[in-house]
This record gives C-alpha cells, structure tokens and sequence, in this order.
C-alpha cells in the first residue's frame, strides 16, 4: 500500500504539518490501518527529495517550530499519475488452500471432500461473523467501514462458490492425475508448445 | 428441546426399479428459535426436506415431527389446518393472491381458520408493522415492490404465529437490495421473537445471517455447521487488514 | 386459537371478495364466459316465454264456453243430438241444472279496414237455449240484455269482444261468415268475459247457431250445474256412467294439439339446449384455463392452510356468481328476443294457423332457465373447481407437467374413435336409435377431438401456411400445444357448425318433399281454400251451397271438396279428412305410399274405410288391413285401413282420409274447408278464376287461387318459416363464436411473454397479427371439418328419425349447407381472431417480456 501517495493526497486538501497528517489519515482511510508516526516522517523525507512536496517553517510560541508541508507542482503529476493507474489485485496463485487441496486430491490421509467441508465451514463462519459486523454497523456514520465490510463478504462468497464449484468438480478432479516430468530431450527444449498442451490437459474437467 | 425433528426422513421418486431417492434417511432436530439455513447443489433434496418439513409433501418413509407430533401421520385435511396454525410459509414466487390487498392476503391463514374478518385484518396489520409495512396494507400485490411483496408474504406466514416459518429461497427473486432487507427482517424475527425459522436458499450471504447451515448432498445431510454467535469484531479486523492490504 | 365465531360467513365472504375481484382482474374474459350463459338462458328464456304462448293459442278453445261447473263433450269432439244426453245428464244424482250448447271457435276472415268487426280475429260462436242457459251459466250482463227464446238475428257478445272491435255496441248490426255465406246479426247485449284475454264470445240462439256452423238440430257440449255439495268429480263419473263412453265430462276430445307443432317445439327446445349445452363448454374449458392459470395462487393457498374444500369453493363460487349474474342478464336478454322472435314469427304464424301471439309468463318460463342457467354452469365449474381442490400444494408449485398428455391424447382417440363406430353402426342400422347415434356421434367427436388436434394440425397446417408462409408453423405449434383447449374451442365451433348443417340438412329435405308434395297435391286448376290452410279446425268452412254454386259455372268440370273433423283413436288425436271419392282422384293426386290408389277410393266408397296418413301409420301402428277405432259422435266406430298415403296438406299430422258419407254419418259434418276445382278442357284459366271468386262473395273467409301460383306460394310461405329455423341455427353460431374469441384470448395473455420475445428477437407487428390469426384459422378448419362430419351424420340421424314417426324424408346431402358451414366456420374463427390478434399485435416488447 502506498503510504507516499497517501499522504500526496492528504496533501493535496490543504497543507498539514507532520502529526496531523497521520491524525487525518487514519479518520479519511480506516481506523484499522495503522501507520507509525516515524513511517509518516520518513516518507515525507522521501518526498522531499523527491522534489514532490515542500515545507515552510511555521513558529509557534510555547512549542518546537513545525514543518507545515504542501504539495508541489511536481508532486500534483505525480498524483494525479497514481490516480489514473489502476490497482492490479495479485491473484492468489500461492493461496494456501489452493495447495492444500490440490495436494488432497492427489493423496492423503484426509480425503478432499472433507477438506472442502472444512474450508466452507470456516468461510461460512467468517461470512457469519463479517455479515454479523455489517449489520451492527451504523450506515450512518461508518460507511467506508461497511464498504470494506462488503468487499471481505463478496470475497468470502467468491471463495465459497469456488468451493462449490470444486465440489461439483470433484468426481472429475479425481481422475485427473498430474503430468509426469518429461524425460530431457535432446537439442532445445521447445517451451512454446509444452504450455498449451499442459492446458488441454486441463481442459476436459471444464465440461 | 427440538421443535422439529424428522427421523429417518426418507422420499423415493420414480419407479421401484430405478429409485431416485430426494431424500436419503435424513435425521435433522431444529430448536426452538433457531435459525436454520439449509443449502446444497440444486437436486440435492433441499426443497423436498423443507416441503416434508411443512407437510405439503408426504414423506416415503420415516416421519415428520412438530412438537413430537408426528404429521406424517394427518390426512389432508388436519395437514392444511396444521399449515394454516402452526407453520407459516414464504415462497421464492407467485406469493401473494394479486386480487386482494396487503393485509388481505397476511390475514388469509386467519380467514381460513375462521377468524372474524375485523380481527383477522387487526392481526394482520400487527404482522405487517412486524415486517416494516405499517403503512402498506391497502395496497395490492402488484402496487409493491419485489421485496414489499415478500415481506408481506412473510408477514402472513407470521400471522398466525406458527411454531416454525419454512421459507423456500425468498430472496431469489429478489435484488440484492432487497434480499438484504428481507433477510434482515427475518433475522430480526429470530431474534426479536424467538421465531423458529427454516429456511431454503442457494445464497451464501442469505445463510450466512443463520445460526446454523445444514448442507444436503444427494439426500443426505453432508454438513451441519452451527456458526458460533458472533466472532470477535477484533479478530475479523484483523483478517480484514490482512485480505485490504493484499 | 383464536375465537371462531361466524367461520362460515367469513370464509365464504372472502371466497366471494376473492372471486369477484379475480373476475373483475380479468374483465374481457368474465365478459365473454358470462355471455355464453346471457345467451344460453336469453334463448331458453325466450323459448319459454314464447312457446307456451303458442300452445296455449292453439289450446285456447278447451276453456269452459259459459263458465258452468261442468262441460260434458262428446269424446270425438263431435256434434249430437241434444235430447236424450241432455236427459240423462238432467236425471243425474247432484245435477242442478243441464243445458245445451253449440260452440266452435274459429278464425275470421280478413276484412277492410273499418268493418265493425275491428281487429278480431279468432271468435267463438255459441248457440244457446236462451230458455235453460240462465239456469247454468253465470254470465255477468255488463249491457243490454240477454237473449230471447225463440228470437232469431240476435247476438251478445263479450266485452273481451268489443274490446278488440269498438264499434260493436248495442244495437249494432254485423255482418259474420257463417257455413251458409254471410248472415247479418244485431247486438243485443253485452256480458263480462272472465278477463280481456279470453277468445272473445258471440253468443247467438241456438237454431242461429246451428244454421251458422251447418249443424241443424246438433250441440256439441251440455253445460252442467251441480248442486250446491256436490262432489265435482263424483258427478263427473256418474255422467260418464250413465251416458257411455261416447261422452266425457272433461273436455280432453278437444285437445287436438297438432303433432306438427309438437315437432316444431321439440326443434326449437334441442337449439335452446345446444346453447346452454354450448354454454356450459365455454365454461368448462375457461374454467379448467382458470385452474390452470391460477394454478400457483391455489397451491399457496393450499400451502398457507387451505383445505380441498376451500379450494374448490372458490372456484365454484366465481362459477355461481358467473352464473347467477350471466343467468340474470340472460332473463332480460332473453326478454328483448321473446319481443324480437315474436315479432318475426307473426306474419308467419298468422299465416298458418291465424293465431295472436302473446307473451306467456308463467313461473316455469322464470323457473327453468334461472335454475338451469346456474346449475349448468355449477355443473360445468364442478369439475375443475373439483381437480383444483385435488391439486396437492406441492403440484401447484411446480412448473406444469406436460407428461401423459400424448398418453391422454391416444386413449381420447380410441374412447371416441369407439364411441363414433358405434353411432355409425346405429345411424346406419335406421333403427330408432338414430336419434342416440347421432347424438353419440358427437359425444364421441368431443371425446376424440384432444387425440385429433395434433394430426388435425399436421393435416391442416400446410393450408394455412399457405396463407401465412412464415407465421404458419408457429401457428400450428401453438395449437398444437394445447391439445385440450384447442380440443374443447373446436368443440365449440363444432356443435355450431353442425347445427348449421343438420339445419341445411333437414331443410333440404323438408322442402324437397313439401314441394313434390305441393305440386301433386294442388293438381287442380284453381283452389279454394280458407285463409290458414294448416288447421282446419279454426276454419269455419261452407255447406253445400258453394260447392253447388260453384259446380253451376260454365267452366267447372269438376269440385272435389275436403271436409275436416278432429277425433281421437286410443287416446291418440287423430285428424280426419272427408273427400268424395268419386272425384277427389281428379283434382288430387295423394301419394299412395302402401296400397293401390284405385282401390282404395272404391274401398272408401262402400264402408267404414280409410286412408291414413303415414305419420299416422308410425305413430299409431296402423297397416294396410287393420281396423280400428275411432271415437265419433255417433260413439266409437271401427274403421278399416285400406291405403296409406299422404300429401302436403297431411304428411305431418296423424290423418286418416274416410269418405264425406261417412263424416256425415258419424261425425255430423258436412263443412267444406277446401275446394278444388276442375275447369272444363280449353277452358280460359283467369276468366274461370274471377268467376269463382265472383262466386265466394258471400264467403270472405275463402279466397280463390290457380293452383299452380298457390303451391307456389305454399312453398315460398314454408321456405319463410324455415328462415326461422336457419335464424335460430345462426344464434348457436354466436356462442362458438364466443368460445374461439375466449380461447384465442386466453391463449394471447398467457403467452404474453413469449410474443414479447417473437417481437424482441425482430417479429413485426404483422407477423404476430398473422400468427394469431393463423392459429384461429387453424381451429376454424378443424372445428368446422369436425362439425361438418357430425352435421352429416345427425341430420342423417335426425331424418331417419322422422321417418320413424312417418315423415318419410329423402335424405339429401347437404352440399350447399356443407360448403356455407365450412365458409361461416372459418369467418367466424377469422373474425373471432380479429381482437386477439390486435392486442397480441399491440404488446409493449418490455412490458410483455415482464409479464408474469
């Protein structure tokens, strides 16, 4: 997550010096990310360098003189930049289910239904216990906590009706055995057509 | 002590050579103010347990049991008096008789029963304000919309204040607005009341408001998941934390 | 629970708030469905009102002349000689008083416009002893006085009599047709008739009488009253007791009810009962649409609680009220076509038989189709309001099964495929059960008809599409879909499309041989006849003298006269005809179905002989060579059977010809109701004509005709009357009508959807306008081809019929009738599609895909 481009758009608003930055971060993005006052300070270092933000001295009576930043033509392209990139969202190609399930279905002391079951159980009970949240949350005044709320439950679904949709495969995914390492051939290995065989491989469960 | 409980609950379609079993020997005890979700794949026996469950089906074997009553055992026409004061039904669609009014049709159990009109509709405009429609009882069916109409469906199935609720995916028609109404409302019926509630549904984030999933597969009762109450806000924010910032 | 108190007003109210607001949800429908009973109780209605009327005209005659205790009749309704009856009838225990009377009722010739006659028509002369009628009768003087002993050219008549003819007063002179020419008579008085209605009375002196009605010295009736206690019926018996079976107290021997009329109104109750027959189709299949329709909102309702009972009262309910809301309008539709059909049968009946139609309500005209017209449609609701209770909740629930129905489909092709082979067999046999074959014909095309859409629509699909290139197929499909609606829609058109051909049929039939009949009959060269040639009876005909007269004119050859009496034979009305068989064979040629022509007019010259009509041969089980009895007034006498045969003046009654010797002789009548003549060879035919009419002057009750122009006017007055029947066949369209239009309708709003998607996926307007109507062209031509084979086969039933009771039909095929049946069949289906196919046509895409 992009603590930079945060606080470039914190910045954006009006100039802040440092300890109301990370005040003002934490009630606009979510109480639950927490981001320590030093890493605050370090990034906006960073920017500085970077020519992205700038800052003015402004002197107080009874305490140390503060830094009051702001954001710098530079840093407003720069913003803007972050903004029109999409977030690519990694695809969980490493999930640890994933593994264990497909290890399930080549063999072992537990058998794949029940390691399927055991998955939905659990994600049922967060799906419980996170819809359980949501409806005790105030629409009112904690929307953006609703929003995230939201997103973990659609997810959780997403996650169940793979699960289903393992299930109904089941009787198909058991058949499938993993390909077998290819003895080394001689001469170049020819990688552009050992992939798509791999998938077609796959293919026939799909139907 | 369980309100509801099928022993046994078995219902064989086709014929004797090819027997297609719905249901296969299922075993389920429901408690009294409990929320039940049942799922499974389509074909798994999940309509044909909730109808058993509410004598509209006969069972091939095993039996039925309503406050250790066996309804297995009524005829007709002790089924429909039972239908009409001890279970309340809502359904996915074709809810609500389009000729009557709201409360019309939540007093129609009442009416069946007997009940002086005047009382029947008092009591249905009590079931109405239950489900959040007060002030919609005039209008017909086809004046509301998707979820009004269910609720006013639920409304009638709560009308006679039947010993279980049975609902067949009510929210399937329903958009996700709505569904979420719906599933609130009847959320709020267990918790507020004490309804006991059995409900049918494909939609994880309709069970997931129950206090227990029971998971049918091939006629047979595969998962039996009681969700413990409610987890612990600091834990899932935990998790949370984990699944927003990748 | 709760309190139960009143459960069943509850309940039942909602039912009906529920019922009435799902009839008013679906208000072209309800329409249509109720118009069906409107129109089958609107046509029994008007049947009852009518009809009753026109027996009741015919049988006005049989009310008491004077208004004394009791009337004593001869059992033939004829003449005798007053003396020793009345003494014996004197001389019985509990008689007061005995008088004698001569009555007749008849009709009056048309007059000029401003004869002190007025409007009457239908008269009853009656001749009284003015000596010994006060001591029985009870009439009220309303003016003048009554009449002298011994006066002669005196009348009183009744106010009922000058109501109609307001310048009847006292001290009129009148001018009245009598047997002997026109005779002048003066009133002297005026009595209270019972009320306004009764056939209005002219009461003259006896011997008046009996010269005016050619029965010098006769009565036909002794007015009797009983002394005060006196048993009625115990006096009655002791009079039949001591006079014999000759004389009957009540007056049964003049019920001559004509078995004409008797046919005519079983014809007319068969259309009423097709209606309503139709009727109750119409709701049955829009009813078992309804269960089917409302299949999901019954299983809820079944689900949340109701019980099978519940279930089907709600249907029946919505039944009841169609039925007592379509039966309430039917009465007063029924009324407007009583007013309308009396209007149309007027000129035609007063044609035929010179009668006043009127209006008849008695409680039964009210009674029958107020219950029918509700209980058919109970009767039709019953059975799926019955399979709507059957329903399990769980069946409603789910989508319709359309499993078993191929299955339905063959067991209704062999159930009516059996049922027809049968009715062939029947039809074919001539039994007397062609009757039941032709109606089993058409059970059995009904059972068939769901087995026989699917090749119907295979059969018949190409024809449209050859109309609607594209839209054909879907056309047939859809039909084709549902094989039960379809089946009882074509049903529908089937019986009207049959009735169309039986119609055409018997017609065709009727006429061909009324007209053979005419031609032979009328082979004279100029007729005289009396203004209604059907009922003689009513007819006041001429003595001697015109024949005489008429026999004196240069041109005339020969006059063959026709004398008529009505008598009865084993307590079967049985009509008589004098002719003189010297020379009847002359101007008439009777078909002689039996027997030898020559023969029999010798064999009627020398004893108690008679020809007989074939009608009478059926209905009586008279054959050639048997005898039998008739009442007369010279008390039974036996005749023997020497011919049957017949002509248009007798194929449809119950006749029996006998000599003018022998209708002297034992039935006192020597009344000639019809003249025909023969004119002397090369003689000039106009000429002749105006001299016999010069001749009828004194006889306005006859007019003069060269046969040839009369038969043909006879025939042109019976293809009037058969207009009535074709009108009549026309109306049972209406409600086949009606069922195509409720079918096609229904059929539209319940694929609401799918026409959305026909248009959504690119269909104009156009083409789902042309599916629809290729759909109700589709069932016009089965209907119509299912009905044109029934209509072959009833008719072909019904005329076998007929001929058993000895109306000897030559069955004529009916092409024309077959060729207008199967045109009017598919115009109406046509037409029937017109509305469905706008709005199908007229569907917003969006709001037709969300239909529900």
């Amino acid at each position: 997550m992009s603590v930079k481009h945060t606080l470039l758009a914190l910045l954006y608003q009006q100039p802040m010096h440092g300890y109301e930055l990370g005040k003002q971060l934490n009630l606009v993005v979510s109480a639950e990310w927490d981001v320590k006052p030093g890493q605050i300070a370090s990034t906006l270092t960073r920017l500085r360098d970077a020519n992205l933000v700038d800052y003015e001295i402004e002197e107080t009576d009874d305490a140390p003189d503060r830094k009051v930043y702001h954001i710098t033509e530079e840093g407003r392209r720069e913003l803007e930049g972050w903004y029109l990139s999409p977030e690519v969202r990694q695809y969980r190609l490493g999930d640890a289910f994933y593994i264990k399930f497909v290890l399930s279905l080549v063999g072992g002391p537990v058998s794949p239904e029940l390691v399927l079951r055991t998955q939905r159980r659990e994600l049922f009970q967060q799906l419980h216990e996170v819809t359980e949240l949501s409806r005790q949350a105030d629409p009112r005044t904690q929307l953006p906590w609703i929003l995230l709320l939201e997103s973990a439950i659609m997810h959780l679904e997403a996650d169940l009706r793979w699960i289903e949709m393992c299930e109904a495969r089941l009787p198909d995914l058991k058949h499938y055995t993993p390909p077998k390492p290819q003895p080394k051939r001689r001469g170049r290995p020819r990688r552009q057509r050992t992939k798509p065989r791999q998938a077609q491989e796959l293919k026939p469960v799909e139907e | 002590m369980s309100i509801v409980r099928t022993e046994a609950l078995t219902k064989v379609y086709g014929v004797a050579s090819q027997p297609i079993y719905a249901l296969n020997e299922v075993n389920l005890a429901v408690d009294e103010g409990e929320f039940l979700a049942i799922m499974g794949p389509s074909g798994s026996g999940k309509s044909t347990l909730l109808y058993l469950l509410g004598g509209l089906d006969r069972p091939t074997s095993g039996s039925v049991r309503l406050r250790e009553s066996d309804i297995s055992a009524l005829d007709d026409d002790a089924l429909s008096r039972l239908r009409r004061t001890s279970l309340g039904f809502v359904f996915q669609f074709f809810n609500l008789v389009p000729v009557l009014s709201a409360r019309e049709n939540v007093a129609m159990p009442l009416i069946l029963d007997g009940v002086r009109r005047v009382d029947a509709l008092k009591r249905a405009d009590d079931a109405l304000a239950r489900v959040g429609l007060a002030d919609r009882g005039a209008h017909r069916p086809s004046e509301l919309s998707g979820g009004e109409q269910q609720r006013v469906a639920l409304a009638r199935a709560l009308v006679a204040q039947p010993a279980v609720v049975l609902a067949d995916e009510p929210t399937g028609n329903l958009d996700s607005r709505s569904s979420d109404e719906m599933v609130q409302v009847l959320r709020q019926t267990v918790d507020a009341w004490g309804q006991t509630l059995i409900l049918v549904t494909h939609d994880p984030r309709v069970a997931a408001y129950a206090d227990r999933i029971v998971f049918l597969k091939d006629g047979k009762i595969v998962d039996d998941n009681r969700l413990k109450g409610q987890g612990s806000a600091e834990q899932i924010r935990e998790q949370l934390n984990i699944m927003a910032l990748g | 629970m709760t309190a139960k108190t009143n459960s069943f007003g509850t309940k039942t109210w909602q039912m009906t708030l529920m019922a009435l607001r799902y009839l008013s949800g679906r208000k072209l429908r309800t329409v249509l469905t109720t118009l069906a009973i409107v129109f089958g109780v609107a046509l029994i209605f008007a049947m009852n009102l009518v009809l009753p009327g026109i027996i009741d005209a015919f049988n006005q005659s049989m009310a008491s002349v004077t208004g004394a205790d009791l009337t004593v009749t001869n059992v033939a309704g004829g003449s005798f000689d007053p003396g020793p009856v009345l003494e014996r009838i004197q001389a019985t225990d509990g008689v007061q008083a005995a008088t004698g009377i001569l009555f007749r009722q008849f009709t009056l010739p048309e007059r000029d416009e401003g004869d002190v006659l007025g409007d009457l028509k239908e008269i009853e002369l009656v001749g009284v002893d003015p000596a010994t009628v006060n001591d029985v009768s009870r009439l009220v003087m309303h003016e003048g006085r009554f009449l002298e002993p011994g006066e002669r050219g005196s009348a009183v008549i009744s106010t009922s009599a000058a109501a109609l003819a307001p310048r009847l007063q006292l001290g009129t002179d009148f001018s009245l047709v009598t047997a002997s020419g026109l005779q002048t008579f003066t009133v002297v008085g005026l009595f209270t008739s019972d009320s306004v209605l009764a056939v209005p009375q002219f009461i003259l002196t006896l011997p008046d009488a009996q010269a005016a009605l050619d029965q010098p010295g006769l009565i036909n009736a002794v007015e009797v009253l009983l002394k005060p206690g006196a048993d009625r019926d115990d006096v009655a018996a002791a009079i039949e007791r001591g006079l014999g079976d000759n004389f009957t107290p009540a007056d049964n021997a003049t019920l001559t009810a004509l078995p004409a009329m008797d046919v005519a109104f079983a014809m007319f109750n068969l259309f009423g009962a097709l209606a309503l027959f139709l009727g109750a189709f119409l709701i049955f299949n829009t009813f078992r649409t309804v269960v089917i329709e409302r299949r999901r909102d019954l299983g809820m309702l079944r689900a949340i609680g109701a019980t099978r009972r519940q279930i089907t009262q709600t249907i029946l309910i919505e039944g009841a009220i169609q039925g007592v809301g379509g039966t309430l309008i039917g009465l007063l539709l029924g009324y407007g076509l009583a007013v309308g059909m009396l209007a149309a049968m007027e000129p035609i009946m007063h044609e035929f038989i010179a009668i006043d139609l009127e209006m008849h309500y008695s409680l039964s005209a009210f009674a029958i189709p107020m219950i029918l017209g509700p209980a058919v449609v109970l009767a039709a609701s019953y059975w799926p309001a019955r399979s709507a209770g059957k329903m399990s909740p769980l069946e409603a629930l789910r989508p319709v099964p359309l499993a078993g129905m191929r299955h339905a489909a063959r067991w209704s092709v062999i159930a009516g495929g059996v049922c027809v082979v049968v009715a062939i067999a029947l039809l074919v046999s001539g039994s007397s059960g062609a009757i039941a074959g032709a109606l089993l014909f058409l059970v059995g095309m009904v059972i068939a008809a769901p087995g026989l859409v699917l090749p119907a629509a295979r059969l018949f699909g190409p024809l449209v599409t050859l109309w609607f290139a594209r839209e054909g197929d879907l056309s047939r499909g859809n039909v084709a879909r549902q094989p039960g609606r379809a089946a009882i829609t074509a049903s529908t058109l089937m019986i009207g499309v049959a009735t169309v051909v039986m119609m055409a049929a018997l017609v065709n039939s009727m006429m061909g041989l009324a007209s053979d009949l005419t031609r032979e009959t009328f082979a004279s060269d100029v007729l005289v006849v009396p203004q209604s040639v059907a009922v003689y009876n009513n007819v006041l005909g001429a003595g001697e003298g015109l024949a005489e007269q008429i026999r004196a004119l240069p041109e005339v050859e020969t006059v063959a006269t026709l004398r008529p009496a009505s008598t009865s034979t084993d307590g079967s009305p049985l009509a008589v005809l004098g002719i003189d068989p010297a020379v009847y064979a002359q101007v008439s040629s009777i078909q002689f179905i039996e027997g030898d022509a020559d023969e029999a007019y010798a064999a009627l010259r020398t004893g108690r002989n008679a020809i007989v009509t074939a009608l009478a041969q059926k209905m009586l089980g008279l054959d050639v060579g048997d005898d039998f009895v008739m009442e007369t007034a010279e008390g039974p006498q036996t005749y023997h059977v020497v011919a049957v045969a017949h002509d248009v003046l007798t194929f449809k009654t119950s006749s029996a010809v006998i000599s003018q010797a022998n209708l002297a002789a034992d039935f006192h009548t020597s009344e000639d109701v019809m003249l025909m003549i023969n004119l002397v060879p090369g003689a000039d035919k106009t000429a002749a004509l105006a001299d016999v009419q010069a001749a009828l002057a004194g006889y306005p009750q006859f007019t003069a005709h060269l046969s040839s122009e009369y038969g043909d006017d006879l025939i042109e007055t019976s293809m009037g009357a058969t207009r009535l029947f074709y009108f009549v066949a026309a109306l049972i369209l209406i409600p086949a009508g009606l069922g195509l239009l409720n079918t096609l309708t229904i059929n539209v709003l319940e694929r609401t959807r799918e026409i959305g998607m026909v248009r959504a996926v690119g269909g104009s307007r156009s083409q789902v306008r042309r599916m629809v109507t290729g759909e109700a062209l589709l069932l016009g031509i089965f209907g119509a081809a299912m009905g044109v084979l029934s209509g072959v086969a009833i008719s072909y039933g019904v005329i076998t019929a007929f001929s058993m009771i000895g109306w000897e039909l030559p069955y004529t095929f009916p092409a024309a009738g077959i060729v207008a049946a199967l045109v009017i069949g598919v115009l109406l289906a046509l037409s029937a599609g017109i509305l469905p196919a706008r709005s199908a046509a007229k569907l917003d895409i969006i709001r037709a895909l969300q239909y529900e």
